[in-house]
């Protein structure tokens, strides 16, 4: 029981990933989750973030290294993980309605029960009034909850959030942060959170990855230990709050100095 | 509805009329008002204006003898003898033996385009193969293939279906081709993440995207079938419309001819408004479908 608990949910162990010997993406990245960890992974723009999800969710096999589940191996996408991606316009299907996409991964299962998860997706996220729209019907914010939805009706031990909060305007990303926050503790799961912004890294981990600029290596893992639940005024506005985002803030603007520093090195050749 | 019908005879009844001029204006902006509020009538009224003038300007055309009147008789007598023709008449049977052979070469043109084009769109090396081949093909007037046709099947059904199977297949296959081509990748990792095989990843992502292309191939298709249809009776005697306006034509029925040739733009328009209908309730979410 106790080694089994001690088993991360996920280990990056050396992950290398190349496009082309010229193109390096990923390089040793290393780090481990566990189990209900919210880990936010952050870095300059371009560094790779997104090729490091689609590794882990096996839509892509990296070149070196492994990814390793509770100590194993896997090879396509895994029924224990789902994702969320940014753009939500090119993920949900058009073609059917919100309930409908909710319960597309849901197959297999008996009908009653299904619709049974569907409901209590649909209402974890606020969207039962909408159940009988079309996606394309609602606004950016719905659409990513109706994307949530979809993504934890499975009951996936691992969630993947690729810049969820991205597209949406910033009162409905802060909406979005509580929501996310509050499903994943209620529900215990283990989040991957791949993002841009800094502020919503702090606020919602447990450890923020930082990593550098491409290829993507893990420049240093900072465990946020702001008590829960968190509270967007009062947690932002905390000493401790604000002496990580410093922390991390440093790290990432240092990569980002040293991307653009290579970038005109390279437009002068 | 009551309370509606009491509004509207106060509005005549007790509006005061001093003059005519004031009563047109009151009479103009109300029907503004109404345009506005119903855009889909606005777009009837405009388009009736439309057929209206055109009829000025064939009745136009007849005065002032550009035209000798008697190859351009009067719009009413074109009209009349249409409405003749179809109740009962013969143009009534001409329409249907057309139909007859339009559908089922429409058919055989979908099915078999469907087909072609999610095989190409799937098969790069299928595609490859045959680029050069269909790129020959396309361009290829149907008509001219015509003398081929009659040499090869002869005159018959299935020489017309053939024909307008050839002419219509295109727009299908390129269409459908291009629908399966451009499912976006996004949409096929999340069936992969959900679990889906590729065979349901086909039958659940590809296929329902791409109805919305197979539709926009077969509207363009439908039109096209029908000229292949009538160009076919024309040259070849096979029974419908196109025969029917050769037929009138050589007896000197001008006015049986102009009628039928009314009789087949409105078939055509038929034919495209009913595909329309079908797309908007079949694919409601189509973006060409969603309200506004």
């Amino acid at each position: 029981m106790g080694a089994a608990m001690s088993e991360p949910i996920l280990v990056m162990n050396k992950v290398g990933k190349a496009y082309s010997a010229a193109v390096p993406i990923l390089r040793d990245v290393s780090f481990s989750q566990a189990p209900g960890e919210f880990v936010a992974v952050v870095g300059p723009s371009g560094c790779g973030k997104t090729t490091m999800l689609r590794c882990i969710a096996a839509l892509m096999q990296p070149d070196q290294g492994e990814v390793l589940h509770l100590g194993q191996q896997f090879g396509d996408p895994p029924p224990w993980l789902s994702i969320v991606f940014q753009d939500y316009n090119r993920s949900l299907f058009p073609w059917l309605s919100v309930r409908q996409n909710v319960g597309f991964g849901l197959r297999k299962i008996d009908r009653r029960e299904r619709d049974e998860r569907v409901e209590q997706a649909l209402s974890a996220v606020n969207l039962t009034h909408a159940a009988d729209l079309y996606p394309w019907q609602l606004s950016g914010g719905m659409q990513q909850r109706c994307a949530l939805a979809r993504s934890i009706v499975v009951r996936p031990q691992l969630l993947l959030l690729d810049e969820p909060f991205a597209s949406v305007d910033a009162q409905t990303r802060i909406d979005l942060q509580d929501m996310v926050m509050d499903i994943c503790k209620k529900m215990s799961l283990s989040t991957l959170l791949v993002t841009h912004d800094i502020d919503e890294a702090v606020f919602m981990a447990d450890k923020v990855v930082v990593l550098s600029t491409r290829p993507a290596q893990v420049v240093e893992q900072i465990e946020i230990d702001l008590p829960h639940p968190r509270d967007q005024l009062t947690t932002k506005e905390s000493p401790e709050f604000l002496r990580l985002r410093h922390r991390v803030y440093t790290l990432v603007r240092h990569q980002a100095q040293k991307s653009a520093a290579a970038h005109t090195e390279r437009e002068d050749q | 509805m009551e309370g509606a019908r009491v509004t509207f005879r106060s509005d005549t009844v007790d509006a005061p009329a001093p003059n005519i001029l004031t009563w047109l204006f009151r009479r103009v902006g109300s029907l503004n008002e109404l345009l506005k509020i119903s855009p889909r009538l606005g777009v009837l009224v405009k388009g009736a204006a439309g057929v209206a003038g055109a009829i000025l300007i064939w009745e136009l055309i007849r005065a002032l003898r550009i035209v000798d009147p008697r190859d351009l008789p009067a719009f009413l007598a074109i009209f009349r003898t249409a409405l003749q023709g179809l109740w009962g008449g013969e143009l009534a049977v001409a329409i249907v033996a057309t139909i007859g052979s339009w559908a089922p070469g429409l058919f055989i043109a979908a099915v078999l385009g469907v087909a072609a084009g999610i095989a190409l769109a799937l098969m790069p090396r299928l595609e490859v193969a045959t680029r050069p081949l269909l790129e020959f093909l396309r361009p290829i007037p149907s008509v001219a293939l015509i003398p081929v046709a009659l040499l090869v099947l002869g005159i018959g059904l299935q020489m017309q279906l053939f024909m307008i199977a050839f002419a219509s297949i295109w727009p299908v296959l390129f269409s459908t081709k291009a629908g399966v081509e451009s499912v976006d990748p996004r949409f096929l990792e999340t069936g992969r993440v959900l679990g889906l095989g590729k065979a349901a990843r086909m039958a659940r992502i590809v296929l329902p995207s791409t109805l919305p292309f197979v539709a926009t191939g077969l509207r363009t298709a439908s039109a096209i079938a029908l000229v292949l249809a009538i160009t076919v009776e024309m040259l070849t005697g096979r029974p419908g419309i196109g025969f029917y306006i050769e037929n009138v034509r050589l007896n000197g029925l001008i006015t049986e001819m102009w009628a039928a040739i009314l009789v087949t733009g409105v078939l055509g328009y038929l034919v495209n408004a009913l595909f329309m209908a079908l797309e908007r309730i079949a694919l409601p979410w189509s973006p060409e479908n969603r309200e506004r």
